[in-house]
């Protein structure tokens, strides 16, 4: 049928430009209760995904294009499809655009081999050591986990000859690990999305957690700090590269498609902050080839070849990750989507990092600052207030603060990690941040 | 959650959780909300469900599965992000019922306290019953009044009994905000919450 669908696109003479995408996934999802495995369900699926441009012009009459989309299932009406988003791109003028021209496109790894020949067995193996890990410590048990695996086949087409295919995998594991003691109960809710299993890490997962749910049955609310607050693993990668439904102060003030809006205030070779670094210097990547990266592809949804983008150099912005409309309309290199964030690792020992007295964020409820402001208030799950050699938990509070005001005085640790959609310094301490 | 020993509420069936203005439900057959529809994705017919009355929690939502292993009557609650994903028991139209004050009368009854406005955000503690609930910012109140004085951030925190139970008041108009509701960052549904003005007593932050 792609084939199908390209013959069509490509007798439109009503239209500028195109790109056509077949998404094949299949996959196996395991659920489980406390009780047992609640379901074991293969899925599958497939679609097609056209986007097409159209020269449209503005109301004064000037040269604009139009953009307009629709999806397939195997089987729907090619033609009548084509029309409905040709329709839609007729009533569009958009300042004039293209699409990416064919280049050599890097073979970047993004599959778990084992996945791929069987999501089932993967998927159960992966479950059985979630909870296996959890029977480890008797005061604790699994109330509840899913585990997700996912095979993604990718083959996209556009008018300009780019034709490529790319498979990729994606595993997303949550679980609820309960405890007890006395009248109080406790629970940790956590989940990570990972391209391998290899990548989970569970048992140490698992373990964390388990410490992070018993200590939290001693939880009270935090007193009001100022000072010294460290992230660290997840809780960091979540505040340098975001989730999937904020996307993180980086990734929107590090694209083209925020500055062309008026909504990122960094220039290619000025600083990014507003004030004097009083920690480590900062540099960032927007890498896309991370081998197993969250992020990662060979090639984005326009076709264009993945890069590992210079964003920040000691401090200085350096380039924007750009689709090819915001390169063509800001007139600097399409580099295709943000992918993952990767620091260079820091000069400091991560143990030097934990100095008494410090907070230490583990767990946030939603890390989500305003990408413009940088403003943040963000809900603590559970953290550790230490101090005399003591380890206080707490949860709940909230961590305030500005996001580049934090990154102008932190320091990052020598070791690293690699935690999906983060590769980088595994301890950062943010030298002054409040909690109340 | 109930199945899964996740809900502290499954210990408060048919027992006093708030005051009397408390009236808690879930309703996917609220005419022309985001939350809405007719049947739910496993074919139950939308109706309302009461899950606090009068302050006295009754029931939780449910799923086919998980009403069939509890033993109580189903609720529409059964619902899918799309058709690779297996159902659940999630909410749909979730609201606090109104009362009869009107938001002047309320005030007047204020001494000192925060109007607080924007909610931005809050944390879920099924286990615990904490409660938290971020807003952008709030007016402060005074002597019935509210000043041009704003806080903000801030936020409430509270043990959900204690903070229910402090309801004095609740307003005579339901506001309703849409939005999605996901478990994590996926399974994405379309949802609306809201209620009336409350006037209660929690910690402010």
């Amino acid at each position: 049928m792609l084939k199908q669908i390209v013959e069509a696109l490509k007798k439109r003479r009503d239209l500028a430009d195109w790109t056509v995408r077949h998404h094949q996934m299949r996959g196996a999802q395991v659920y489980a209760v406390p009780q047992g495995l609640e379901s074991l369900r293969a899925v599958d699926g497939e679609r097609y995904l056209i986007d097409v441009l159209r020269k449209t012009t503005t109301a004064d009459g000037a040269p604009a294009i139009g953009n307009g989309d629709v999806s397939l299932l195997p089987g729907q009406d090619i033609e009548q499809a084509i029309d409905k988003a040709t329709l839609v791109a007729e009533l569009v003028a958009n300042p004039v655009y293209g699409l990416p021209a064919p280049a050599p496109i890097p073979d970047v790894p993004l599959c778990d081999a084992e996945l791929q020949s069987d999501p089932s067995g993967v998927m159960l193996g992966v479950m059985e050591r979630i909870r296996g890990a959890a029977l480890k410590q008797s005061r604790i048990h699994l109330t509840a986990a899913e585990c997700f695996g996912e095979i993604l086949n990718t083959h996209l087409v556009n008018s300009q000859g780019i034709d490529a295919e790319q498979i990729s995998t994606q595993i997303n594991i949550e679980f609820v690990l309960h405890g007890k003691k006395g009248d109080q109960e406790s629970e940790v809710f956590d989940e990570l999305t990972r391209r391998r299993a290899s990548d989970l890490n569970i048992e140490s997962a698992i373990e964390d957690r388990i410490h992070y749910t018993l200590d939290s049955l001693d939880a009270a609310a935090p007193a009001t700090w100022q000072g010294p607050v460290v992230l660290r693993n997840e809780a960091l990668s979540i505040f340098l590269s975001g989730d999937d439904l904020t996307g993180g102060v980086m990734r929107i003030r590090g694209s083209a498609e925020a500055k062309y809006a008026g909504l990122s205030p960094w220039e290619p070779g000025k600083s990014v902050f507003r004030g004097e670094v009083v920690g480590d210097s900062l540099t960032v990547w927007a890498n896309r080839s991370l081998p197993f990266g969250s992020g990662s592809d060979c090639f984005d949804a326009e076709g264009l070849p993945a890069q590992r983008v210079p964003l920040i150099r000691d401090n200085e912005f350096v380039s924007f990750a750009s689709s090819q409309r915001y390169a063509d309309y800001l007139q600097i290199p399409a580099t295709g989507a943000f992918g993952n964030v990767e620091l260079p690792a820091g000069k400091i020992p991560a143990a030097d990092l934990l100095t008494e007295p410090y907070l230490e964020v583990v767990q946030f409820s939603w890390f989500n600052p305003n990408p413009v402001s940088g403003e943040f208030s963000t809900e603590i799950r559970f953290g550790y207030l230490v101090e005399n050699g003591i380890r206080q938990p707490f949860k709940g509070g909230q961590l305030i603060g500005n996001y580049m005001d934090a990154l102008e005085n932190v320091h990052w640790s020598a070791e690293t990690g690699f935690f999906g959609a983060y590769l980088g310094p595994h301890t950062a301490r943010f030298n002054e941040l409040k909690v109340a | 959650m109930f199945l899964k020993e996740r809900a502290l509420a499954a210990h408060f069936i048919d027992k006093v959780v708030g005051s009397e203005l408390v009236n808690i439900a879930d309703d996917p057959s609220q005419p022309g909300s985001f939350g809405s529809y007719f049947f739910d994705d496993e074919g139950q017919m939308a109706s309302s469900t009461r899950i606090v009355e009068q302050g006295v929690f009754r029931r939780g939502i449910t799923d086919r599965y998980s009403a069939t292993a509890l033993e109580i009557p189903r609720s529409a609650n059964g619902r899918r992000q799309d058709y690779s994903r297996k159902a659940y028991a999630r909410m749909s139209n979730t609201f606090f019922a109104p009362g009869t004050s009107t938001l002047d009368e309320m005030l007047a009854q204020v001494d000192h306290g925060i109007y607080l406005d924007k909610c931005s955000s809050g944390m879920e503690d099924p286990q615990g019953w904490g409660i938290q609930v971020t807003c952008q910012y709030g007016h402060e109140i005074k002597a019935g009044k509210i000043t041009e004085r704003i806080f903000a951030p801030i936020g409430i925190t509270g043990y959900v009994p204690d903070v229910l139970q402090s309801i004095g008041a609740a307003s005579n108009m339901l506001i309703m905000d849409s939005g999605n509701c996901g478990k994590g960052h996926k399974e994405i549904v379309p949802v609306a919450s809201g209620g009336p003005h409350l006037l209660l007593t929690a910690r402010l932050g």
